[in-house]
C-alpha cells in the first residue's frame, strides 16, 4: 500500500500475524514505512499471560501497564453490564523538564437508558510526586452526544475538539459538519477500501486518501517521515533510551575521574547536566563536549582535594552571584528548572526505605541564637530570613549529587549536607534537633548558603525578569508574576556554583574550595567565633540548646 | 507495579551503599583524615588524631576545614585538645602562610585553645606569630572579609572586645 519515495527501498507496509489454537493473536510483526513494530503475547483462558495485566472475573482488563513513561498503569472500571465506564491512568517520570512527576488522566462515560454513551467526561492533571494534591481526579463533562436509534450512531457531538453533526447516506457515515474545523466529507471505494476525505470550510477544500489495513489501522499513503530521534527530553528514562549506558560504573568510562564526564556518551552527559539544571555551554562555554577544554586538573599547590568523592554540597552563590549574573546576556541560553521535589533520587530514596525523608525543624534555641546574624531579604514583596526560611530535609539521596559532582570532575567532600535553594538535604548523622557545637557550625554554614541563595534570588528580581522561562509550574513558584520563580533561582544557583567550581580549578584550587564555599565557611566561622565570645564556650561543647543557653 | 518499583530501587540501593565512605582524597592531611573518618566513635577519632605528629594534625584540620561542609567542626576540637602543647607550632604555621583563608581557619583553633587553657595570650611567641599580618590582599571583597574574620579572632585571643 502507498508509495515509496526512496527508490522503492522502503517497505511501505507489511504485517505478519500468528494466532494460537484459540484464534488469539499471539504475534504480530508490522513494518510501516521502514519502521518495525510488533506485538507478542501468550494466553491462557483467553487472558494475556502478563503479571502486569489484571483481569476481573468477567475477563475484562482492569489494569495494564503503560509504556509511554518509565512506569505507569492504566485501569478500567466496568459497570454491571460490562461497559467500560471509566478509564484512569497514572504515569510517573520526567515531564516538561521536571523529574519525578506524576501525570494522571481520567475519562468516563454516562450512558442513557439504552446503554449508549451520551456524556463523555475527561480530565487530567500533573503534579510532583512528592506533593500529591488532596483528593482524587474527577472527570468533568467534555462531550455530549445525541444518538439516533434508527442509524445506531450518534448524530451530533457537542463540545470538545471533535464536535460536529454527522451525515449519513444509506446508513453509512459520509460526512461530518464540525463546528470547530469546518466540514469533512468522506467517500470510500467499495473495492479497494480506499477512503478519500475532504476537509475544509468556506469553499476551500483539501483532499486526502486514507488506507486502512484489515485490522482497521490507518496506513499512511506517503512517508510519514517518522522521527527516529525522539530527542532527549522524550527518551530519557524511557524504555527507548539506552539508560543502561548512563548507569554503568563511572570507572567504565575513564579511570581518571577528571576525564569521566567527557568520556561519557553525549546523552549521558546531557542527562547529568539536565539533572543538574545546567547546560554544557553555560558551564564551560561550549556546545560540543568533545571539543571542550579540560574542565581542570586538580593539580594545585596545596590540594585539599577529595577528587573522586561521591560527596555533596552543590551549594549556593550570592555575592559572587551578584557580580557574575547578568540578565539576558545569552538569549538562547537553555535554562532548566529545578526544584527540590525533582532532585533525582529524592523521592526514590525515601520510597526505598533507605532514607525516609522528613523535615527537621531548626530548634528555637538555635534560631534565637542566629536570627540576628542574618538580615531579612525581600523578594517580590515577601520577606525572608534565612534562619526561618531554611528547611532541613533528612535524606540519603546525597549520593546523586556526589555522583554528578564526580562525573563533572568536581572534587568531593564529606557528604553531610547539600543546599538547594532554601532546602538543605542532610544525612541523619547531622543532628539538627539537638546539635553539638560542631554540628551548629555546619548548620550555620548551611543557613549561610540559604542566605546566599536568597540574596541571589533578590538580585535577580532587582535586575528584572531575566531568565528564559519554560516549564513554569505554579506549585514551585514562590514569587509574584514577573519575577523569577524559586525553581528558576535554584537553577541559576546551581549553574553559578558550577561556574565558581570551574574558576577555583582554573586558579589551581580544588573545585569544592571555591569562593562560594569560602565565603560561607568564613561567615560561619565568624558568626560562631562571635557567639563563643558572647557565651560560655563550655556550653557550646555540649550544645547551643543546653539549658543555660536556651534560657537566653 | 511493586515489582517495577523494586527493580527500579535495586540499583539505587546499591548506589547508596556504594557511595557511603568510598571516596578518596588528595592533599596534605587527606589520607589521615580518611583514616580517622573510618572510625565511628568520636573518642576513637580523637585518639587516632592525637597519635599523629602536630604538623600532620594541622594538615588534617586544614583538610577538613577546606573540604567538608561545616569546615570540619569536629577537627577544631581535636586540634585544640591539649592545645597548650600545640599552640606554638600552630602559630608558626599561621605566620608561615600568606593566605588569609588558611590563616583564618587555623587561628580559629587558637581561639578555642585560648578559651580552654588560656595559654595562647600569655605566650609571646604565639602572639608575635599571630600578629604577623602577612596575608596577601588580592583586593577582592571576599579576601577582605576573610582578613576581617582573622582580625576578629586575633582580638578574641588578645581579649579585646
Amino acid at each position: 500500500m502507498g508509495q515509496s519515495n526512496n527508490n522503492g527501498n522502503v517497505r511501505v507496509y507489511e504485517q505478519a500475524i500468528e494466532y494460537d489454537g484459540f484464534s488469539m493473536m499471539a504475534e504480530r510483526e508490522v513494518t510501516n514505512w521502514g519502521q518495525t513494530g510488533g506485538f507478542g503475547e501468550s494466553y491462557v483462558n483467553g487472558r494475556i499471560q502478563n503479571l502486569l495485566v489484571e483481569y476481573d472475573a468477567s475477563g475484562n482488563v482492569v489494569s495494564q501497564p503503560i509504556d509511554s513513561m518509565p512506569e505507569g498503569t492504566g485501569t478500567n472500571t466496568f459497570d454491571a453490564a460490562g461497559r467500560r465506564v471509566k478509564y484512569f491512568d497514572q504515569r510517573f517520570g520526567r515531564f516538561n523538564g521536571y523529574l519525578n512527576m506524576v501525570q494522571e488522566h481520567v475519562t468516563a462515560y454516562d450512558f442513557d437508558g439504552d446503554g449508549r454513551p451520551v456524556v463523555e467526561k475527561d480530565n487530567w492533571r500533573t503534579y510532583p510526586r512528592n506533593d500529591p494534591p488532596s483528593g482524587g481526579l474527577e472527570a468533568t463533562p467534555k462531550v455530549f452526544q445525541v444518538w439516533s436509534s434508527v442509524l445506531g450512531s450518534n448524530l451530533v457531538t457537542i463540545g470538545g475538539y471533535t464536535g460536529g453533526t454527522k451525515v449519513f447516506a444509506g446508513g453509512t457515515l459520509i460526512g461530518t459538519a464540525n463546528a470547530n474545523a469546518g466540514s469533512r466529507w468522506t467517500t470510500a471505494d467499495p473495492v479497494t477500501g480506499t477512503t478519500v476525505r475532504w476537509t475544509g470550510a468556506n469553499g476551500v477544500w483539501e483532499k486526502a486518501a486514507e488506507e486502512t489495513e484489515p485490522l482497521g489501522q490507518l496506513v499512511a499513503s506517503a512517508d510519514p517521515d517518522l522521527d527516529n530521534d525522539p530527542g532527549y527530553d522524550y527518551a530519557a528514562r524511557n524504555s527507548a533510551f539506552p539508560q543502561w549506558q548512563c548507569d554503568l560504573p563511572d570507572s567504565f568510562w575513564a579511570e581518571d575521574p577528571n576525564e569521566r564526564f567527557r568520556s561519557m556518551p553525549f546523552e549521558c552527559q546531557q542527562r547529568v547536566l539536565q539533572d543538574l539544571s545546567a547546560g554544557l555551554d553555560e558551564i564551560y562555554g561550549f556546545s560540543n563536549p568533545n571539543n571542550e577544554p579540560d574542565p581542570g586538573n586538580l593539580d594545585h599547590e596545596r590540594s585539599h582535594t577529595a577528587s573522586s568523592g561521591p560527596s555533596a554540597l552543590l551549594i549556593l552563590a550570592a555575592s559572587a552571584l551578584q557580580s557574575s549574573w547578568k540578565p539576558k546576556k545569552k538569549p538562547k541560553e537553555k535554562i532548566w528548572t529545578v526544584d527540590i521535589s525533582y532532585v533525582p533520587g529524592y523521592v526514590d530514596a525515601s520510597e526505598s526505605g533507605l532514607g525516609m525523608s522528613s523535615f527537621d525543624p531548626i530548634p528555637n534555641c538555635v534560631k534565637t541564637l542566629l536570627r540576628n546574624e542574618f538580615k531579612d531579604v525581600v523578594i517580590g514583596g515577601t520577606t525572608y530570613n534565612a534562619v526561618d526560611a531554611t528547611n532541613f530535609v533528612v535524606t540519603n539521596a546525597l549520593e546523586f549529587a556526589g555522583t554528578i559532582r564526580e562525573k563533572l570532575g568536581i572534587d568531593g567532600v564529606n557528604p553531610s549536607a547539600m543546599t538547594l535553594g532554601t532546602d538543605v538535604l542532610h544525612l541523619s548523622s547531622l543532628n539538627v534537633l539537638n546539635p553539638s557545637w560542631e554540628q551548629t557550625l555546619t548548620i550555620i554554614e548551611e543557613i549561610t548558603h540559604v542566605d546566599q541563595f536568597l540574596q541571589m534570588w533578590a538580585s535577580m528580581v532587582a535586575t528584572g525578569p531575566t531568565m528564559e522561562r519554560f516549564g513554569e509550574d505554579a506549585s514551585v513558584s514562590l514569587g509574584q508574576p514577573g519575577i523569577p520563580t524559586k525553581a528558576e533561582a535554584v537553577a541559576q544557583w546551581l549553574k553559578n556554583y558550577l561556574k565558581a567550581s570551574k574558576a577555583a580549578k582554573d586558579s589551581g584550587r580544588a573545585a569544592y574550595d571555591n569562593d562560594i564555599e569560602r565565603e560561607a565557611k568564613n561567615r560561619a566561622r565568624e558568626i560562631m567565633g562571635r557567639l563563643t565570645t558572647l557565651n560560655d564556650t563550655k556550653l557550646f561543647l555540649k550544645s547551643p540548646c543546653a539549658p543555660a543557653m536556651s534560657a537566653r | 507495579m511493586k515489582r517495577i518499583r523494586l527493580l527500579f530501587m535495586l540499583p539505587l540501593t546499591v548506589l547508596v551503599l556504594a557511595a557511603t565512605g568510598c571516596w578518596k582524597a588528595e592533599g596534605p592531611g587527606s589520607k589521615e583524615f580518611l583514616e580517622i573518618e573510618k572510625l565511628r566513635d568520636d573518642q576513637a577519632k580523637l585518639n587516632r588524631f592525637q597519635e599523629y605528629p602536630i604538623d600532620i594534625q594541622i594538615d588534617v584540620f586544614m583538610f577538613a576545614a577546606y573540604a567538608t561542609e561545616g569546615a570540619g567542626g569536629n577537627y577544631q576540637g581535636y586540634l585544640a585538645y591539649e592545645g597548650s602543647k600545640k599552640v606554638v607550632r600552630i602559630s608558626e604555621r599561621i605566620a608561615q602562610s600568606t593566605d588569609w583563608y588558611y590563616k583564618m581557619h587555623l587561628i580559629s583553633a587558637v581561639v578555642r585553645i585560648q578559651q580552654e587553657c588560656g595559654c595562647a595570650r600569655s605566650n609571646r611567641v604565639v602572639m608575635k606569630n599571630l600578629r604577623n599580618l602577612n596575608g596577601v590582599d588580592d583586593g577582592s571583597k571576599l579576601t577582605r572579609e576573610i582578613r576581617d574574620t582573622y582580625l576578629q579572632f586575633l582580638n578574641q585571643v588578645e581579649g579585646r572586645p
